[in-house]
């Protein structure tokens, strides 16, 4: 029989097919950074997310260190409630940190930047960081603006 | 009669709006070969089908080996199918294999013989068939009588106690033609296999059946030895074994007459 | 006049809801139909062959070609609003997300479902597959099976490959002839590519589309008429109905994941 030859080939295809998802995995995606190592939740309450999404970005110094895994809504509070996941490896964020939630340029994606504060304790799995800033709305920077300068020339 | 292998017992068979048989009754005799003759178009291969279990009468029954193959299942249809075998008109040889592969076809698929054993048996099979040196060849290469002595050779693999021919002689050459009535005849004398022939050539055909039903239009007109029904003097008959155009048995098909086609008054 | 019309619409859908449960019940007795273990191997890497590998070649070349096609495309218009440091961005996503599973699945649809399609047609009307069930073997598992599982693997592993190769293509495009820089193509690709989200739904979509095509294909052919008319129809049939259904379903799939968001 000319199996042999056939097994080959098959062979051959599975491991071109095997080594194009290697591809995309560690070459195209960020696969190697966000899916390996262990990582801890930290939780962060917002008046106002804007456009922040799952698995947007979480940096420091912008530095991606992790995700957002979870956004609620606080029924009590009505304010959004959004899960970090952050790298293992970033495990002493002081914990009076600061959590702002910005935007990449003038229209691009939102995401989370921790600025670190002083303290000597760090921030572990499932603590909040308590204080936040909300997300810049475009909109109501420009309504903001065009109220003062009429209120100015009002008075 | 108790040492029948098939019967076809009131069998009513309707294809495509067609009334192909209407009551049709046919007892295949065991260690005999029995044949079945009539023109073309009157569903001689259909017959076969129906004794393979290819195909289900609408009414009727159709028991092989004591086993109605309406109503069994599907794993003693399989069984009885592998006492059994059909040789195609075109062979339906498998056109993605060699010949070797073809023949082999059954082991490799219901046994777990080893390849050398499997090897040997196929060899031995297309000896008897007088194509060991064309093993290697693929099916498209084969000349259309070669093809038919590979699947005579593939359907024998398992010695099958019953065969069915459709038109082993249509269109093959007299020396083929001798081959093969001789095989068929060494088959059923030799293993007591009994055989089914489904066939139009008269001369081969009564040469080797013990028994010979005439079908046409749907029923059998005439059964008996082959001597028997040469003897028959009803006209229908006469009119196949003589091939005449005109006699009860149409040779045209059924349309309106001539004259209103042409526009003749 | 009218009344006969309304009765042919009737009896046409009735026969078309027939059809679909013809279709299903096959696909029901082609999934259950259980190959022998020993023969499994064998059998499915055959139809792995035939139906992946012989399908190689134009889906490297059609990988490679859209690629670059999307490369040049995307350079001339994001260089626009000046971001063509986005296209690495734009190339991996539309091409993971989209036009990989798509456009091999449409090239699978044309060369391997209608093959398929002929081949079993050819069986069918040389009565091979009536002389293998009176061998004793049933040509569901050892004709249809093997070519459904074959080639329900052999497309992601067509989809994976078209995908690496048409990023490339794009990446030859861009960064070599267009001078984006390297990094910034990387980098940015890496940043917004995931490989649960992006890369993996892609190759779930393609499973899904080789499902649909393998399905008709097979359908068509184990029933389509026994002569050369009927073969023809039904071969034009697979390729007709195999797009329809695989851009039909690209939709409803996509709006499944985005919605999930």
């Amino acid at each position: 029989m000319k199996s042999k030859s056939l097994y080959v080939a098959v062979g051959l295809f599975l491991i071109v097919a095997f080594a194009s998802l290697v591809i995309l995995a560690f070459q195209m995606t960020d696969f190697s950074s966000t899916h390996t190592g262990k990582t801890y939740r930290v939780t962060a309450a917002f008046t106002n997310i804007g456009n922040l999404k799952m698995r947007s970005p979480v940096r420091i110094a912008g530095v991606t260190i992790g995700r957002v895994s979870d956004i609620e809504l606080n029924k009590k509070t009505f304010q959004a409630e959004v899960t970090i996941r952050i790298s293992g490896d970033v495990d002493h964020i002081p914990s009076d940190s600061s959590a702002s939630i910005l935007t990449a340029g003038l229209l691009g994606a939102n995401y989370i930047s921790i600025t670190p504060g002083y303290e000597v304790t760090n921030l572990a799995s499932g603590d909040a960081i308590e204080t936040t800033h909300s997300a810049l709305i475009l909109e109501k920077l420009i309504g903001k603006l065009i109220y003062k300068k009429t209120s100015k020339e009002s008075s | 009669m108790s040492d029948a292998v098939a019967i076809l017992d009131g069998v009513t068979y309707r294809t495509s709006g067609r009334l192909l048989y209407d009551d049709l009754n046919v007892t295949i005799p065991r260690g005999k070969v029995t044949a079945i003759v009539g023109p073309s178009g009157v569903g001689k291969t259909t017959l076969l089908r129906l004794l393979g279990g290819l195909i289900l009468p609408n009414h009727g029954e159709v028991r092989i080996f004591g086993e109605n193959i309406n109503t069994c299942k599907a794993s003693v249809l399989s069984d009885l199918r592998l006492k059994m075998g059909l040789l195609f008109q075109q062979g339906a040889l498998f056109s993605d294999m060699s010949v070797f592969e073809n023949v082999a076809f059954q082991l490799r698929e219901l046994t777990r013989l080893p390849d050398t054993m499997i090897h040997d048996l196929v060899v031995l099979k297309l000896e008897s068939v007088g194509l060991r040196g064309a093993s290697d060849l693929m099916v498209s290469e084969l000349s259309g009588g070669m093809a038919r002595r590979v699947a005579l050779a593939r359907t024998l693999m398992l010695d099958p106690s019953l065969m069915l021919y459709d038109e082993p002689f249509t269109g093959q050459d007299p020396i083929n033609k001798a081959v093969l009535l001789r095989l068929i005849k060494t088959l059923n004398e030799a293993l007591g296999m009994t055989s089914v022939l489904v066939s139009h050539d008269i001369k081969e055909t009564f040469e080797i059946a013990d028994y010979v039903y005439v079908l046409v239009g749907g029923r059998i007109v005439a059964s008996g030895t082959a001597k028997e029904v040469s003897e028959k003097q009803q006209p229908v008959v006469q009119q196949f074994l003589r091939g005449q155009a005109d006699g009860p048995a149409a040779f045209k098909y059924p349309a309106r007459p001539i004259e209103e086609e042409l526009g003749i008054e | 006049m009218n009344n006969s019309r309304l009765l042919r619409v009737g009896q046409q859908s009735l026969s078309l809801i027939a059809d679909m449960g013809h279709a299903g019940l096959f696909l029901w007795s082609v999934i259950t139909s259980r190959i022998p273990w020993r023969r499994i191997v064998p059998l499915i890497s055959e139809q792995l062959y035939r139906a992946g590998i012989m399908s190689l070649l134009i889906t490297i070349l059609a990988g490679f070609f859209i690629g670059m096609v999307v490369g040049l495309q995307g350079f001339h218009t994001l260089q626009k609003f000046s971001a063509e440091q986005a296209l690495g961005k734009l190339l991996a996503l539309s091409i993971v997300r989209e036009l990989g599973p798509v456009i091999a699945a449409l090239l699978f649809a044309g060369r391997a479902g209608s093959s398929l399609t002929a081949e079993l047609g050819l069986m069918a009307t040389t009565d091979q597959l009536s002389a293998m069930r009176m061998l004793g073997v049933n040509p569901l598992w050892r004709v249809v099976a093997p070519r459904f599982w074959g080639a329900l693997i052999a497309l992601p592993l067509l989809t994976l490959i078209f995908d690496v190769v048409a990023i490339y293509g794009g990446s030859l495009v861009g960064v070599d002839w267009l001078g984006v820089d390297r990094g910034a193509f990387w980098s940015g690709m890496q940043s917004v590519v995931e490989f649960g989200g992006d890369v993996m739904n892609g190759v779930l979509k393609s499973g899904v589309f080789a499902f649909l095509i393998v399905w008709i294909s097979l359908y068509q052919g184990y029933f389509c008429e026994p002569n050369a008319k009927g073969m023809s129809i039904a071969t034009t049939k697979t390729v007709v109905y195999g797009s329809l259904a695989v851009l039909a379903f690209d939709f409803i799939l996509t709006a499944l994941v985005m919605g999930g968001w």
